[in-house]
Order: structure tokens, then C-alpha cells, then sequence
């Protein structure tokens, strides 16, 4: 984590990319930032604004700050970090327990990136929610902080225990609940509640992961609405990705209606981009079948039926915790597999896994393994499907 | 040797081979241009043991977690 200041107002976007937010850094204002923050900076020609650029840990005022278990009675803690939905919703349980331990004597405030603030909106016991870039004076008029950049891609520990006592210790917690516990807009749930059909089996399908390296490719989902829809004509798909994944949703859905002729299958992220408006419908649906994914979290914390599609790490480092909940590890012969009982490689990053790439691939060839049947099974299981 | 270290050993001989691949297609590209039908014969050799290196197999491990 760096500590940057700049000369001057900067607007820039993390990567070019339309769908990804613009941040503005303001002229002579301390942030707290990601480590490649700075070098995005640099990279993109800016490097000459910056007036300061220093470790944010060996900052003074800031070591003063960290939360180190202390009472937290009358106190201020905030926590931050960048990444998707499902590393923020990791840290919910223990923020809760937190919050029911001092009765409400804490204010707990979150900092991630703006298009995630709509997970923590509704939710009664976080008393603040601020978008990332974090003001380094906002960070220092609370008592402690705690900080999560890094702590499952980076940490060896997280190859053995579940994400969600790694981030429990962080607060130096044990909740017995590790499930986390959310809330839905009301406005959003009543406009969902018009546009599904409660008659019919809803099931919601993550179109992929933030990374290729943990999502699977669209011809499994083809061919499993296809075979699903072909046996039961009462259940309804809904696709949801991202703004930039939409694109080739609807190339999915046309495909479906033109080749298949299936059309009990919508692009629901086309129709509702708001963060809000998926978590509603998760909220409202039967199943969530989704990579590992802040969907497949969203469906846990509203203790929605869910199947986890598994292959960089296993599924019980997830999902274990949640109820209904079915993970299918892909156990292949990579060579990057390491020895543990799922042979899991844990390569973590945005790009494709190394063995895709010598593949000519984009989609990591051990998640190639699934079969519609697998996922038929699991729907069975959790008698979605009868 | 027990299974796990035998399998252990094999992915480490895997990975062996993995970049031993990267090595040989530097070379490959090196072959004497004047020879096509041998920088064939090589290429063709190389990418029937890259085939067997990166076919990449297994089966779906099902768990289920607190099913009512």
C-alpha cells in the first residue's frame, strides 16, 4: 500500500476500457492507494503529478491506526480494499458479530471501489459506506483500520483456510456465524418482483468470474439451458455479467434462440446494470450456478440454493459455510496443480492461467472439464430439478 | 515411493519439460533456413509431445455443503 499525493487534479481509469470507472485524485490531497496505483500512474504518463509516493506502513500517523484486536467500544474502524464483490462480502460476518458484540457502540465504515457500494447500501450495521480512492485524513479520523488488499491473493495461508475466517482474524473475531448477512433495496426487490414469473424455476447463471482464469466457457452454459430447458420447459435463466460482459451474453442468448430454439433465457444485466437490481433477484430466485463469483457469494448470504463452479482453488476455501450450497471442484492433471486433494493451482491475477495461454487458449482448460450433466446432477441434489 | 510424492514428482518432471518446450521452440526458430523439410520434421515432433503435455484431463469432484 502506497501514501500518493499529486501536484494537481488527475482523472484516470485503471485500465482503458469504457465500462471501467474514471477516479478522480484531487491536487494536493494524501490518498491511500494500491501498490499499483502508482504504477498505473507511471505508466499512463503521470508520473511527474505525483509529489509524494511513500509506504503507507512506515508512516507514522498511520501505524498508530492499525487494529491490532483493542476494544473497540466507543471506537471508529473502517476497513478497505480494492477488489469484486465477493472479497468485500467476506469481511461481513465478522463485522456483524462486531457490531452485535458492542451493541452498536462501534461505527464501522467500508471503503471499496464505487460500483460495489450498492452490496452494503441496505445493510443496517455498517454505519458508513465511502468510495475508493481513500483520503488518507478520512482513514486517519477513525481509531483503527483494517485492510484486506491482498490478504488472499497474496498469502500462502489462504490456500488452507476458508476466506471467511482469514478475514474474521483480521478482526481478531470468531464468529460462530460465518454467513454474511445482507439486504436487498426494497425499491429494486418490487421492480424484480414484477419482471420474474414466481410460477416458474428462476435460476440465476454468473456469466463469469472477474478473471478468465477461474470463469468457464460459454458453450458449457449453452448446452446446459439447452438440455435443462429441453427436459423442463418450467424453468427461466437468467444471465448475469458486467457491462463488458454483455456483449457476448447476448451473443449466448441469441444463439440459444437460433440454434436451440430456446428462449426462456434472458440477459439480465442488459436490461438492470445496477449491482442492486442482481442482488435482488438472487434474493427472489431459486438457484444460482455460477464460477466463483460475488454472485455465488450473494446467493449465500440470502441462503439462496447455490453450485459453485470450481477449478484454480477448491470450493470448500468459499463456499462451506453457506446452506444448499454444492461445489464441483475440477480435479485435472495440470501441471501447475499442486499437491493437495482438489490439485489446485491457485493462480490468482486478471490474465489467462499460464497452461490456457500455451493452449492458444482464453479459458482455463482444467474448468473445460465440466459437463451440463454435472451441473443437472447438482441441480437434482438441491431438488431444484425433480 | 508412496503415491502422493510419486505424483509429486511427476508434475515436478512435468514442469521440467514445460520449459524445456520453451527452449526448443527458441530453437526451432533457429534451424538453418535452408532446410525446411527438417525444421518441419522437428516442429511436428515437438508439437505431438506439446500436445501430450498440455491435453489437459480429470473428472468433477461433487461436495455438498449443509443440504437440508
Amino acid at each position: 500500500m502506497r501514501i500518493i499525493k499529486l501536484s494537481q487534479e488527475v482523472k484516470f481509469a485503471y485500465e482503458k476500457d469504457e465500462h471501467v470507472p474514471v477516479i478522480i485524485l484531487k491536487e494536493n490531497v494524501e490518498y491511500v492507494v494500491a501498490d499499483f496505483i502508482p504504477i498505473t500512474l507511471i505508466n499512463q504518463g503521470l508520473g511527474d503529478k505525483m509529489v509524494v509516493n511513500s509506504n503507507f506502513y512506515n508512516d507514522d500517523r498511520v501505524k498508530k491506526k492499525v487494529y491490532n484486536g483493542e476494544s473497540l467500544y466507543g471506537k471508529k474502524l473502517i476497513t478497505f480494499r480494492n477488489g469484486g464483490v465477493g472479497d468485500l462480502i467476506f469481511q461481513l460476518p465478522a463485522m456483524k458479530y462486531i457490531k452485535d458484540t458492542y451493541e452498536s457502540n462501534v461505527e464501522l465504515t467500508i471503503c471499496c471501489n464505487e460500483q460495489y457500494l450498492d452490496i452494503f447500501k441496505k445493510i443496517d450495521y455498517i454505519d458508513n459506506i465511502i468510495a475508493l480512492p481513500l483520503e488518507l485524513d478520512i482513514l486517519l479520523s477513525n481509531d483503527y483500520f483494517v485492510n484486506f488488499e491482498g490478504l488472499i491473493e497474496s498469502s500462502d495461508r489462504a490456500k488452507f483456510i476458508n476466506a471467511y475466517d482469514s478475514h474474521a482474524e483480521k478482526f481478531f473475531v470468531k464468529p460462530k456465524n460465518l454467513i454474511p448477512v445482507l439486504q436487498s433495496d426494497e425499491q429494486y426487490d418490487k421492480i424484480v418482483l414484477r419482471e420474474i414469473d414466481k410460477s416458474k424455476i428462476n435460476i440465476v447463471i454468473g456469466f463469469q468470474a472477474s478473471a478468465p482464469i477461474r470463469s468457464v466457457h460459454p458453450d458449457l452454459y449453452a448446452n446446459l439451458i439447452a438440455e435443462v430447458s429441453n427436459l423442463y420447459p418450467n424453468v427461466k435463466f437468467y444471465i448475469c455479467g458486467t457491462k463488458k460482459q454483455s456483449k457476448l451474453i447476448d451473443n449466448l442468448v441469441d444463439a440459444l434462440k437460433s440454434q436451440a430454439k430456446v428462449f426462456n433465457c434472458v440477459n439480465w444485466s442488459k436490461k438492470y446494470s445496477e449491482l442492486g437490481m442482481t442482488i435482488s433477484l438472487i434474493k427472489h430466485s431459486n438457484c444460482v450456478i455460477s464460477p466463483d463469483s460475488g454472485l455465488l457469494h450473494v446467493a449465500g448470504g440470502f441462503e439462496i440454493p447455490n453450485i459453485g463452479l470450481y477449478g484454480a482453488f477448491p470450493s470448500e476455501l468459499r463456499i462451506k459455510y453457506y446452506k444448499n450450497s454444492i461445489g464441483l471442484d475440477s480435479m485435472s492433471n495440470c501441471i501447475f496443480g499442486e499437491a493437495n486433494k482438489y490439485k489446485s493451482c491457485f493462480q490468482h491475477g486478471i490474465n489467462s492461467c499460464p497452461t490456457a495461454i500455451k493452449n492458444a487458449e482464453v479459458f482455463s482448460p482444467c474448468m473445460n472439464i465440466f459437463r451440463p450433466s454435472d451441473i443437472i446432477d447438482a441441480l437434482h441434489d438441491l431438488k431444484i430439478l425433480n | 515411493m508412496n503415491q502422493p510424492n510419486l505424483e509429486l514428482k511427476i508434475r515436478q518432471q512435468q514442469k521440467i519439460i514445460f520449459q524445456l518446450n520453451d527452449l526448443i521452440s527458441v530453437v526451432i526458430d533457429k534451424i538453418d533456413k535452408t532446410n525446411p523439410d527438417f525444421k518441419k520434421e522437428v516442429n511436428e515432433t515437438f508439437e505431438s509431445i506439446k500436445s501430450k503435455i498440455y491435453s489437459i484431463s480429470g473428472n468433477i469432484k461433487k461436495t455438498k455443503y449443509n443440504i437440508n
